[in-house]
């Protein structure tokens, strides 16, 4: 934790100590260090409310007295201050027990519960409550106030995660001020004057932005709670375990606390190098798929056109015959799973199934580490200093969102950002926008190489998808790249070898040595399919059997008119998933894994931070872990699975891109150009069937600017239909002037739109012709 | 010792038992008869009503938390503003004691802060298997006054409050 707040600093004079004494003790400090931080680094209490380390002093609370004496106040002789607000100076004589100093604190602390209600036992901060804390600490015994306190809204709805009781607010403004300063919005602000003051969202709406669970843990007290831990327990109930949220690809470090085996919240680790100690509200709050009724208990296996509960042994033995039918087996999936499990299951492809047919890029990315294309990576504290950052058709918001809180805070100081690509994707600070066609960023890509070039600490951000020329334009910029990809764990997969075209640790297929000798087998040396065209030989009908690992094509492909005739095709079919997903429903064996919360090991993220996964919850009682159904597949194939990952290749192999990653071009084509964007809530693995993210989910919403919604006599709010490549689909309409006209706007993993052409009409709906969640949605940006 | 010693002592002895056949005997008859215990002592626990009916427990867990022996669970849930349990925002959905555990300190009445948990002199603890001492709420909480229009009890109309454990 940094010792100096941002902005603390008073204007650096020559790097020098001050030297100065806390409670008669002499001690040296860095000039400029706040007394409150010094005092906290000798390991003295002080007690304070608006003070955060990661937010600018206010001085708003006043409970952080200390008295001081010496040179700059000298001829007042000692005078009682607050620590959050004063810098150490040469000889200043600071005292935080001082009579004065606990008389002052004893003061504030009454005034601050004057109209405070005193609900403890009601209120979900009660045990880790700061006002608790410091009032019997510090506080006066008994209240001199006698009158009638002032009434104000409580347990207010402020959407679906968070709960605000203003009669508890002791007005620290932290909230206000982590909303301003951290994330640039203002989703909470300070209403009213004097003792009527409250916070508030601006009009009393809901909380619309995708960060709002920090501030359950910056509010000292109970005023912003969380809804999802509402009541579930107290501080004394709860075990911590320590692990990484695997929401996406960044692996922001958490603490995920359980009673009685299930978990009731998640709260961040500050990770500075990852996380900067932020987590964004997918990842806070999406942990209710683990122990949401809908999970697959038991392995199924298909009789008489029925899916049927089997024991682990016969699903075992079917998968294994029908995988080594005929045709030869492929392997889609594996972004999903940890390091070790990604290894056992390249080995598992390989040796046991005789295939190099296994991809896990059923999505849109195609490269995960930088290195991958030739590039060199960066770390994600390069943002933080970086001058120039080139977002390549890129929405971090929404596919790695606390990066983008780094990147908001780096482009609010002096980082300037390119944000290029079909739509606007950054809305922060200094940043130029650099329109383009969608299939035209690799050209609007080369055309800032000079800029690039003349930046001292440029970084590049790409999600990795696009074709080749966007890889090699990527890669000509020659600066660092980040790739937050489309799954949490892309990277342990690719180097792990889940990709046609190379072995583990990024070896060739020719230079297959190391591997066979980190398995003692041989593998097969053909070049793979990639998914596409392991899609495409599966809808032609000359593969014999597919098993997809926490993949679901039919929502994550792009083309998903070809996923569903290869799911159609395919002789046999295996889907190893936590949920019964619309490919497992189309399967021959299920078989039920475990989530990313329940199984231990490690995972990559995107800058390739290694980081380590803890179990915190056991699952669904049928349930095994990934790894362990690797190693039963294989042994009912006749082969034991050492799991030992090769070494990484010193010449990393550079790997080859079929084409193909949008969404197919439509016959005759419409009048909008179908765009599909990762959006935060819409995503088709764990989010789809997580009950806390359920009221957030959008499945289909259709983005339109202005313009085109007029043309079309669409409403904000209303239904449409979308039509294109011989599909329609149902969505709800949001107009949203960030889009670019002559564009229509889909989330990308939402069901349906992957079967749209890239060319689409849009015509008014019935309301009626809504499904369910996506009219409430409509209802919700309707209000 | 000699032999009139001898019948002495037994003399005496015999004196003393047949002296107590006389006196006011120290049993009663349990449990047809019971001994009154003090105002105070510390028996069998209740989950009392506020007067119009409502629960007093909030489901705070502060009992929870000062219990020495560790044999309460609370878990808390949120009233519904129509129908509520309790006053205010929160209420135990589930409250149990292990009474084969429970030391009857009173540490968890001490700690309550409304009133509801209380120890009361009744201390008939008996049953015939070890989960009959597992108690819920609905064995600890008083009756409801059968007043027309009074709340009913959340333990016996749903929810998962009420189920017995054990
Ligand atoms: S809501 Fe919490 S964080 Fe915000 S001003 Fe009030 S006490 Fe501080
Ligand atoms: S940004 Fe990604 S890793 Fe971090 S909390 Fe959100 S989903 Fe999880
Ligand atoms: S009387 Fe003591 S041991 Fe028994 S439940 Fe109460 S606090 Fe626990
Ligand atoms: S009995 Fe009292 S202390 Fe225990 S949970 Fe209920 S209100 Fe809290
Ligand atoms: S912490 Fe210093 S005034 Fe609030």
């Amino acid at each position: 934790m940094s010792s100096t707040p941002p902005g603390a600093a008073a204007p650096a004079p020559p790097p020098s100590t001050v030297a100065c004494t806390i409670n008669g003790r002499p001690h040296t400090f860095p000039r400029g260090t706040l007394i409150v931080d010094a005092v906290r680094q000798v390991g003295h209490p002080i007690p304070y409310y608006c003070y955060h380390p990661k937010l600018a002093p206010v001085g708003a609370c006043r409970v952080c007295m200390v008295q001081v004496e010496g040179p700059p106040v000298a001829a007042r002789g000692p005078i009682v201050t607050t620590g959050c607000t004063t810098p150490v100076f040469e000889g200043l004589k600071i005292e935080t027990m001082s009579e004065p100093a606990k008389l002052a604190r004893r003061q504030v602390l009454q005034f601050l519960l004057i109209n405070h209600p005193l609900d403890c036992p009601v209120c979900d901060k009660g045990g880790e409550c700061d006002l608790q804390d410091f009032t019997l600490g510090y506080g006066p015994g008994v209240s001199e106030f006698a009158e009638p306190k002032v009434l104000r809204r409580k347990a207010a709805d402020l959407g679906p995660f968070l709960v605000l009781d203003q009669e508890r607010c002791i007005m620290c403004q932290r909230c206000v001020r982590y909303e301003s300063e951290v994330l640039g919005e203002q989703n909470l602000v300070l209403k009213e004057r004097g003792d009527r003051t409250v916070i508030d969202t601006g009009q009393g709406e809901p909380y619309a932005g995708y960060f709002s669970g920090n501030n359950t843990e910056l509010c000292p007290v109970g005023a912003l709670t969380s809804r999802t831990y509402r009541f579930k327990a107290r501080p004394w109930d709860v075990r911590p375990v320590a692990s990484v949220c695997q929401g996406c690809s960044l692996g922001c470090n958490v603490t995920a606390q359980t009673r009685a085996g299930r978990i009731v919240r998640l709260m961040l680790r500050d990770n500075p190098a990852v996380d900067g100690g932020w987590l964004c509200d997918r990842g806070r709050y999406g942990f209710g798929h683990s122990a949401s009724p809908d999970r697959l208990t038991a392995p199924l296996v298909r009789r008489d056109g029925r899916l049927v509960p089997a024991s682990w042994d016969e699903a075992m033995a079917a998968a294994a015959g029908g995988l080594r039918r005929a045709g030869g087996a492929a392997v889609l999936g594996g972004a999903r799973l940890t390091d070790e499990e990604a290894v056992l299951l390249a080995e598992l492809t390989r040796v046991a199934l005789r295939t190099n047919d296994v991809d896990w890029r059923v999505g849109r990315q195609r490269f995960a580490a930088p290195e991958a294309v030739g590039a060199r990576g960066a770390a994600i504290a390069d943002l933080d200093g970086a001058d120039l950052v080139v977002l390549a058709d890129t929405c971090l918001v929404e596919e790695a969102p606390v990066l983008e809180i780094r990147l908001r805070r780096a482009a609010s100081r002096r980082t300037a950002v390119l944000d290029v690509g079909p739509v606007r994707n950054f809305r922060i600070g200094r940043s130029t926008r650099v329109p383009c066609p969608p299939d035209g960023l690799a050209a609007a890509l080369a055309s800032l190489g000079p800029k690039v070039a003349a930046a001292a600490r440029p970084v590049v951000i790409w999600n990795g998808r696009g074709s080749e020329d966007v890889a090699e334009a990527v890669r000509a910029l020659g600066a660092p790249v980040l790739v937050p990809g489309e799954w949490s764990n892309a990277r342990g997969a690719e180097k792990a070898g889940l990709v046609p075209d190379a072995l583990p640790g990024y070896h060739a297929l020719d230079d297959a040595a190391p591997v066979e000798a980190a398995w003692g087998a041989s593998v097969p040396r053909h070049p793979g399919r990639d998914a596409r065209a392991i899609l495409e030989a599966a809808a032609a009908g000359s593969i014999g059997g597919l098993y997809l690992v926490g993949a679901n094509p039919l929502r994550t492909f792009p083309d998903g008119g070809l996923a569903a005739a290869a799911l159609d095709k395919v002789p046999f079919l295996v889907v190893q998933d936590l949920f019964m997903t619309e490919a497992a429903a189309a399967a021959d064996v299920v078989l039920p894994a475990t989530g990313p919360l329940e199984k231990a090991g490690h995972v990559t993220n995107l800058a390739g931070n290694r980081q380590t996964l803890a179990a915190v919850a056991a699952g669904p009682g049928g349930a095994r872990s990934d790894g362990d159904i690797f190693h039963a597949l294989a042994a009912a194939c006749g082969v034991a699975l050492t799991g030992r990952a090769p070494e990484v290749a010193t010449e990393p192999v550079r790997r080859v891109l079929t084409p193909g990653g949008g969404p197919p071009a439509g016959p005759g084509g419409g009048a909008l150009r179908l765009l599909l964007r990762t959006r935060l809530y819409a995503g088709g693995g764990t989010t789809a069937f997580d009950p806390n993210l359920a009221p957030l989910r959008e499945d289909a919403v259709l983005r339109l600017h202005p313009r085109d919604a007029a043309a079309a006599g669409l409403e904000d709010g209303g239904a449409a239909y979308v039509k294109g490549g011989g599909s329609t689909l149902t969505a709800a309409v949001r107009v949203d002037p960030d889009v670019d006209a002559g564009h229509a706007e889909l989330p990308a993993h939402g069901f349906g739109p992957t079967r749209l052409g890239a060319w689409v009409d849009v015509q008014p709906a019935p309301a009626e012709a809504l499904p369910g969640r996506a009219a409430a949605i409509a209802a919700v940006s309707a209000r | 010792m000699s032999g009139a010693q001898r019948v002495w002592a037994l003399g005496r002895g015999l004196g003393t038992t047949f002296g107590y056949l006389f006196r006011r005997r120290a049993t009663v008859n349990y449990p047809e008869k019971e001994r009154p215990v003090p105002e105070r002592f510390r028996g069998l626990h209740i989950l009392d009503r506020h007067d119009d009916g409502l629960e007093r427990c909030v489901g705070c867990e502060l009992c929870q938390a000062a219990c020495p022996a560790h044999c309460i669970t609370v878990e808390a849930a949120e009233n519904d503003p129509e129908r509520p349990v309790s006053p205010g925002e929160r209420h135990a959905w589930r409250y149990e004691i292990d009474l084969l555990r429970c030391i009857f300190c009173g540490f968890c009445e001490e700690a309550c802060p409304t009133g509801a948990i209380q120890l009361t002199p009744r201390h008939d603890l008996v049953g015939f298997t070890r989960s009959e001492f597992l108690v819920d709420k609905r064995w600890l909480t008083v009756p409801a006054p059968a007043a027309p229009g009074f709340p009913p009890d959340r333990a016996e109309t749903g929810g998962e409050g009420g189920r017995r454990a054990g």
